[in-house]
């Protein structure tokens, strides 16, 4: 009984998958991160550094975090955009990637993201790759391990395709976590999603809401209530549609709308919207994605932009 | 890695995410998986909130500033990310207690309305305005309102 238990878990967790779907997770979560950072450059010094907005208003004192000279803050997010771009293309994978946890963390602790939960499934996201053979395949790594004259080792090429798999499915637990915490949170305030008053009030404050669509929608006293009740039961079913194989598919085009629903009508930064779309890479079959990957890789082939065989 | 010490980690990690996801006053929509963070995010909730003064204006004394969140939140309408995260820093304890957020909100989509225009170039300098500001302690908040509302209806 005890061994059948362990042989299942060991099944689940440790069996080697394609890392197609890793890969693109790793390219999207470091991109996010570089278009992030690339986006507070201008305003590092007033960000992330001893003359910034918090340090001056005492914020940061509260939390005890070291802060830097303007000077150093600039070049702590520049290495950030460094090693983000490193970790997208894959170059020293897991050396960049260490250096990217630790500079996002500090930087996401001095700027206070550790209260936005996208950013916090972001750099979670991040630090489970350190264990990952994300670089293993589709990366810089990759080619220059080609380069060293293992081209024509096809049995070799081909295990570098697939990788340890716990990874990826600790990252989708995460996110099953995530939805059910936020299906959780809304649940206690039921009533103002199942008539649409918080989505409503939403959409139409001057700082979350205000976008033409959702300005829109408001009108529509149904539409609310429609949207607001699905939105409550969506987010409970989803935190299981992730883990069953079954709805893997139904999970990952339902939550690629819902998202992109936030990202038209509710005035967050992208950060949230883009992390979510990339996280649900992760939901579909590592098989399924490898099959559309390869696809695509030929169909570059035959019209000569791709890597060539 | 030896599977044993993986899976006692993946166990670990699942019963902590779940912990600090449902951990009451944590902020249920929140994850937390760093400690320090973890840590931080409660003494935000617990002391910050009550501490919140800026240039000798409590929590309570907020409430006079909603015109500058007005502004703020308009130029934080994705121009100035510093000035987004000053904003939310200012009033997201705010937001964390009913009372306020309701006078808030309501206040708020009002005057919005009624206000905002569509010229954002007339905020343009406001966001050097209010470093400045904070720069200078002995400024109040009143002169600082002055000097946005004034620039304002230029």
């Amino acid at each position: 009984m005890f061994s059948k238990w362990i042989k299942s878990w060991n099944q689940y967790w440790f069996v080697a998958k394609p890392l197609h779907g890793l890969v693109l997770f790793r390219i999207g979560v470091a991109l996010i991160l570089f278009a992030y950072y690339l986006k507070r450059l201008p305003y590092a010094e007033m960000i992330f550094s001893v003359e910034s907005f918090d340090h001056r208003l005492g914020f940061i004192e509260s939390l005890s975090i070291p802060l830097f000279s303007p000077a150093v803050a600039m070049f702590l997010v520049l290495f950030c955009l460094v090693t983000s771009l490193l970790f997208a293309l894959g170059l020293w994978t897991r050396l960049s990637n260490i250096f990217l946890v630790v500079l996002v963390a500090y930087l996401g602790c001095v700027e206070g993201m550790y209260t936005i939960g996208g950013f916090n499934l972001l750099l979670i996201s991040s630090f489970l790759l350190i264990f990952s053979d994300c670089g293993k395949y589709g990366s810089l790594d990759y080619w220059l391990w080609l380069k060293k004259g293992n081209k024509k080792k096809k049995k070799e090429i081909e295990k570098r395709k697939v990788g340890s798999y716990w990874v990826q499915r600790l990252i989708v637990v995460q996110l099953a976590i995530v939805y059910l915490a936020c299906a959780f949170y809304k649940s206690q305030y039921a009533y103002g999603w199942y008539n649409g008053k918080f989505l409503r009030e939403t959409l139409l404050d001057p700082y979350w809401g205000q976008l033409p669509l959702g300005v829109w929608m408001s009108q529509y006293h149904w539409v609310m209530a429609f949207a607001g009740t699905s939105v409550l039961l969506w987010e409970f079913f989803m935190s299981l549609f992730v883990l069953l194989p079954k709805f893997r598919n139904f999970a990952f085009i339902s939550g690629v709308f819902f998202h992109a629903f936030i990202l038209f009508t509710f005035n967050l930064t992208s950060l949230f919207s883009f992390t979510m779309f990339v996280h649900l890479i992760l939901v579909l079959s590592p098989y399924d994605v490898a099959r559309y990957c390869e696809s695509f890789n030929s169909f570059l082939r035959k019209n000569g932009i791709g890597v060539k065989k | 890695m030896n599977r044993a010490i993986i899976s006692f980690f993946i166990i670990g990690y699942i019963l902590f995410t779940l912990q600090v996801s449902f951990f009451p006053g944590m902020g249920l929509k929140r994850i937390y998986f760093w400690p320090w963070t973890t840590w931080h995010m409660f003494q935000w909730n617990v002391s910050t909130a009550k501490k919140i003064s800026v240039n000798g204006y409590t929590l309570e004394d907020q409430v006079v500033k909603v015109d500058l969140e007005l502004l703020l939140g308009y130029i934080g309408g994705g121009h100035n990310p510093a000035l987004v995260i000053y904003y939310k820093k200012l009033f997201t304890p705010l937001g964390e207690q009913n009372a306020f957020k309701n006078r808030f909100s309501e206040y708020l989509v009002r005057s919005y309305n009624k206000k905002v225009s569509s010229d954002k170039e007339k905020l343009k300098g406001l966001d050097l305005i209010l470093w400045s500001w904070t720069k200078e302690p002995s400024n109040s908040f009143e002169d600082l309102k002055e000097e946005l509302c004034h620039r304002w209806s230029d």
